[in-house]
Parts: structure tokens; C-alpha cells; sequence
């Protein structure tokens, strides 16, 4: 059965490496993940904690590359229009992850609430979130509730991401990661 | 008629073309040839009289390793910046380095500008007018100005605990904390319509950016209109204008009265004695360094003339001496690149939905993790909650 495509923002990439892994999710979902290369460059890194002190760790999608969970794509002269219309509002790599999921009617991942107000002004499918991505990788993978806790507290601490209050899984979100 | 008199004339994405390439250091040929365009083409796009084509500005963009976003602001770009300093530059040989720190004032100027427009604001501050002092004493004159500025900003006689937020929000200036070349101390221009611009050298120890920090805000007081360049090693006879605002940063840093007063106090504390621990403490209560403290008491004729010679010539380390009184210097500002203000106005856009997370990065000049990091921090109230953890503040909330 071939792998559902799904359009990460730069955000959500970075919230899906720092939890357990790109491919790992990507896999366990049956997707392949699409990002566009400017929200690729945007990945930047993750914090660390070595020896009490922090420190960066390059996010490098590239290693993803080599197997359907990742591609990287750039956009074609015919999306350029599109993109730059899309760039007088929001960055380059949200600009360029909306004008994809525009042009090719592909899926997109994104917590970001500017990105999301986007989408539904140009009447694309209400985007996915972090969350709700972990959540179906959990219980695809069937992780107990202790791995569960130790992949949010990683994307808690090493990506500092923390759900909306508006996100439709925060209580999931809470429930696993108390106490830590 | 000069090219920067041209530039409102131009379209913004036009200024901001030839922005881009001139702080990338390219001609207008190397850039045609790059982009695979004639010349007169690119002047025409960058005169905007010629549309440039998705595809033009998408390479354009790569060229110039700029955000196309950035090259689609509907404003132009704050070029003035570049104009005023290229006269100092052309003055001071020893300022070779600086071009390229120029560039980088002139783009966080403009994102400061650009915040300010998307959250419909103005620049903080009420700017007095310019002081004029030809033909003053330069001493005098720094001294009644430092009180005077003391009296409008309402901080008294006593060591002024947040400098650069009281210049930043009420008196106005924009400051930036920017890694410099060692020699330079600090950076001043004036720029319609942001206003007062200092940029502190994130390599110099917090006292010695105070100091500059003083000494630029004299500039702003009395010579805004000229862009300035502070070197740490002034030659032997400094122009009366830097007299003056090292005069003024004394002054204003440490006033007359209060510190008479402390020192006063300090000598008692101590059965008379002036010590070098006494001026370690001073020092740290002004916030100042040791040897600007001394010297300002030798100037009060507070400690005997020659006394930091004397210290110096023995070897005291005020930093060893500071630490061994366990008197640490607090450099919490130390990490702010940016200003308060603008700091505030990217959090809150961010809050309200206006930016995205990868434009607050970008603003913040950090990476999304980054910014992260940042928001939580300047959201987060040093309350806790009933379970002990730290609050954060919802910055969207409305409040009535």
C-alpha cells in the first residue's frame, strides 16, 4: 500500500526529531513526510543538555533522505507566483509549505496559528498538529505510557515546544507528561 | 543629485534590491552577470521601472542570502543608516572592520521598523531637544546636563540600577548589544523615524558597556545629527565632543552628591580608611569599573590624584578582588542582543497570531527552537501556580 503524503512545517519537523526521530514516526504511520527547502532550512537545532550545560544539535533532515520517510522539494517555476503572494504574509518556509499543500492538494502539519489562519483563508483542510501526530505514532507503536512521557519531555525540553491551549490534545498531552 | 536622494523615488522592493546587493558587496555587473541579466536590466529593476518576475526575485533572494519575505517588505529600507556613518568611515582609518557591522545595524533598524508597522505603533520615548554647548566649558556643561537628565528621567542622586531600560522606554534610544571589534566601543546614529540607535559591544565587560552607553546618550543629547564611532583608546588629546560625553557618563553614572555621600558613609564604615576593597564595593554599587570610579574620585578630590596609577602600577586586579568579596557582576542584561521594547513587540505579535514562529525567529535573530526559548522566558511570571510550577502568562488574553 503506498505511504500517504504529509507536508511538515519547519516547527513540526523539529518537534518530530527532537521526540524520537523523523523516520521512526514517518514509518510507523505509513506517511512520507514532505518538506519544502525553505522550511527545511529553517530546522536549525535542537537543545541538549551535555554535562549541565546546554548545547545545539543540528537538525539534519538529510539523513532522512535515503528512505520514503522524508523528501525534501523544492518548489517548480509555475509555484513561484503563488509563493511570493503567499510570502507577503507569512516567512519564506511557511510560504513555501502552503503554496505545495496549495498546488498539490497535499496534507500539512502546522501548529503555528498565523499558518493555521492562512490555511483556512485559502480554504485549505484544517492542518494537522504536533500532538495529534505523537499521539497516533504512540499508539501505532503501542508505547507504554513511561516511553510515551519520555518522548514529550523530550520534545519539551529539547525542541522547548509546548501545545497550544487551543490544541485539541493538550489533555493527552497533560496526562502523559505529568510529573516529569 | 546623490543616489540616496533618489530613494523616494524608488519602489520599496526596488531600495531594498539595491540594499541587498550593496551590503552584499556586489556591483551592479557582478550582480547581472550572476542573475544571467544585462546591467540596464537590473538598474531597471532596482529603479523600478522594470517588474521583476517571480523567478528574478526568487535568485535574487539567494544571491543576496536575504529572506525573499524580507525583499517584499512593503516599506524601504532604513539606507540612511549607512549614509550617515560612510563619513565617519571615511575620516577614522581605524575603523576598517565596521562596514559590515553597519550593515547589520541598518537590518535590525529595519526590523525594528518593521515590527513597529505591523503592531501599528510609534517608537517609545518623548526626545528632548538638542542641547547646543559650543563655546561651554565642556566639564561644567556635562555636569548640568547629567543633573538635568537625572531630574527629567526622575532617578534621583544614587547609582542608576537599570540604565538601558531607562534610556530604552523613557528616554527612547534603541539599544542594541552586537559582538564589535575590541577597540570599538560603541556606535551611535540617528535616524528618522526610529531615532536614537546605540550599538554596545557585546565583548566588553557589562561596566564598560554602561559607560558607553552614557557616553553615547551625550551625543544623542547634544550632536544627534552626527553618526558616531567610539574607540576604547582615545588618542592623547580627545576632541572636545568625546570630553564632553565622558564628562557627561561620569556625571551622569556617578553624580556629585550621591556619591560624595556613599563615599562619605563607606570612609566611616571603615574608621576613616579608603581602602581598595572600599573602591571594589563602590565600584560594584555604581556599577561602574574600578579604575572609572577612581578617577572619578580623583576628580572630586575625593582620593588622592595618581591613586589608580598607584593601583595599577601594583598590580591590583579588580575583577580577583571583586570576586574574592564576592561581589559578581550582575550581566543579566549581558544577553539581550536586542532592545526591551522590540524584544516585547516580536513576543507579542507572536501571541496574538500576527507573526509566525519562524518570522518571531527571525526577528529575534535566533533559530525557531531559539525563540522559543526566548518567548517562554519573557511569558513566564516569576509566580508559581498551586503545583509549583512557573506561570506562564497567556500574552493574547484580553483583559477587559
Amino acid at each position: 500500500m503506498p505511504r500517504r503524503s504529509l507536508l511538515l512545517d519547519a516547527c513540526v519537523a523539529i518537534n518530530l526529531a527532537a521526540a524520537t526521530g523523523i523516520d521512526r514516526i514517518a514509518d510507523a504511520l505509513q506517511l512520507t513526510f514532505i518538506i519544502a527547502a525553505q522550511a527545511a532550512a529553517e530546522a536549525g537545532y535542537l537543545r541538549d543538555i551535555v554535562k549541565g550545560t546546554v548545547v545545539l544539535t543540528p537538525i539534519n533532515l538529510e539523513q532522512y533522505l535515503s528512505s520514503e520517510a522524508l523528501e525534501i522539494r523544492e518548489l517548480e517555476a509555475t509555484e513561484l507566483a503563488l509563493y511570493l503572494d503567499l510570502a507577503l504574509i507569512v516567512d519564506d518556509g511557511e510560504a513555501a509549505t502552503i503554496a505545495l499543500a496549495l498546488q498539490y492538494g497535499i496534507d500539512l502539519a502546522t501548529d503555528d496559528r498565523r499558518a493555521r489562519r492562512v490555511c483556512q483563508d485559502r480554504r485549505l483542510s484544517e492542518p494537522t498538529r504536533t500532538v495529534a501526530l505523537l499521539r497516533s505514532y504512540a499508539e501505532a507503536a503501542q508505547l507504554a505510557d513511561d516511553e510515551v512521557r519520555k518522548m514529550l519531555v523530550r520534545v519539551r525540553e529539547r525542541a522547548s515546544f509546548l501545545p497550544a491551549r487551543s490544541d485539541p490534545d493538550l489533555k493527552w498531552w497533560n496526562e502523559h507528561i505529568r510529573d516529569a | 543629485m546623490r543616489d540616496d536622494e533618489l530613494e523616494s523615488d524608488v519602489s520599496p522592493l526596488g531600495s531594498r534590491l539595491r540594499a541587498a546587493r550593496e551590503a552584499r558587496g556586489l556591483t551592479q555587473a557582478q550582480a547581472a552577470a550572476e542573475l544571467n541579466v544585462s546591467r540596464p536590466l537590473l538598474i531597471a529593476m532596482e529603479k523600478g521601472s522594470r517588474e521583476v518576475q517571480p523567478a528574478e526575485l526568487v535568485s535574487l533572494a539567494r544571491l543576496y542570502g536575504r529572506p525573499v519575505s524580507q525583499l517584499l517588505r512593503p516599506t524601504a529600507p532604513p539606507v540612511a543608516i549607512g549614509a550617515r556613518f560612510r563619513a565617519v568611515l571615511a575620516s577614522s582609518p581605524e575603523t576598517d572592520d565596521l562596514p559590515g557591522l553597519i550593515t547589520r545595524l541598518e537590518e535590525l533598524a529595519d526590523n525594528y521598523l518593521d515590527l513597529l508597522r505591523r503592531a501599528g505603533a510609534g517608537p517609545p520615548g518623548q526626545y528632548p531637544p538638542v542641547r547646543r554647548i559650543d563655546h561651554l566649558d565642556p566639564s561644567q556643561a556635562a555636569e548640568d546636563l547629567a543633573t538635568e537628565e537625572r531630574n527629567r528621567l526622575g532617578i534621583g542622586d544614587g547609582p542608576v540600577q537599570r540604565l538601558r531600560e531607562i534610556l530604552e522606554v523613557d528616554a527612547g534610544l534603541r539599544i542594541f548589544i552586537e559582538p564589535l571589534p575590541s577597540r570599538v566601543a560603541g556606535l551611535f546614529v540617528y535616524v528618522e523615524p526610529l531615532g536614537g540607535c546605540v550599538a554596545l559591544n557585546a565583548r566588553h565587560p557589562s561596566e564598560r558597556r554602561r559607560w558607553t552607553l552614557a557616553h553615547e546618550y551625550a551625543h544623542f543629547l547634544v550632536s544627534r545629527e552626527r553618526a558616531e564611532v567610539t574607540l576604547v583608546a582615545q588618542r592623547r588629546q580627545p576632541p572636545e565632543t568625546e570630553r564632553f560625553a565622558d564628562a557627561f557618563a561620569a556625571n551622569f553614572l556617578m553624580p556629585r552628591t550621591g556619591l560624595l555621600r556613599r563615599f562619605n558613609e563607606l570612609k566611616r564604615s571603615r574608621g576613616g580608611q579608603v581602602t581598595a576593597a572600599a573602591l571594589v564595593q563602590l565600584a560594584h554599587t555604581y556599577q561602574v569599573s574600578v579604575q572609572a570610579l577612581t578617577l572619578r574620585l580623583e576628580d572630586l578630590r575625593l582620593v588622592r590624584p595618581g591613586t589608580w596609577e598607584r593601583l595599577r602600577d601594583n598590580n591590583f586586579q579588580p575583577r580577583a578582588a571583586a570576586q574574592l568579596l564576592g561581589l559578581e557582576t550582575d550581566d543579566e542584561q549581558a544577553a539581550d542582543s536586542l532592545p526591551f521594547h522590540y524584544r516585547i513587540l516580536a513576543t507579542q505579535l507572536y501571541a496574538d497570531g500576527e507573526i509566525t514562529e519562524s518570522q518571531l525567529a527571525r526577528y529575534l535573530s535566533t533559530d525557531i527552537v531559539g525563540a522559543r526559548r526566548i518567548y517562554q522566558r519573557m511569558t513566564e511570571t516569576r509566580d508559581v501556580s498551586e503545583d509549583g510550577a512557573s506561570q506562564i502568562v497567556d500574552l493574547a488574553e484580553a483583559l477587559g
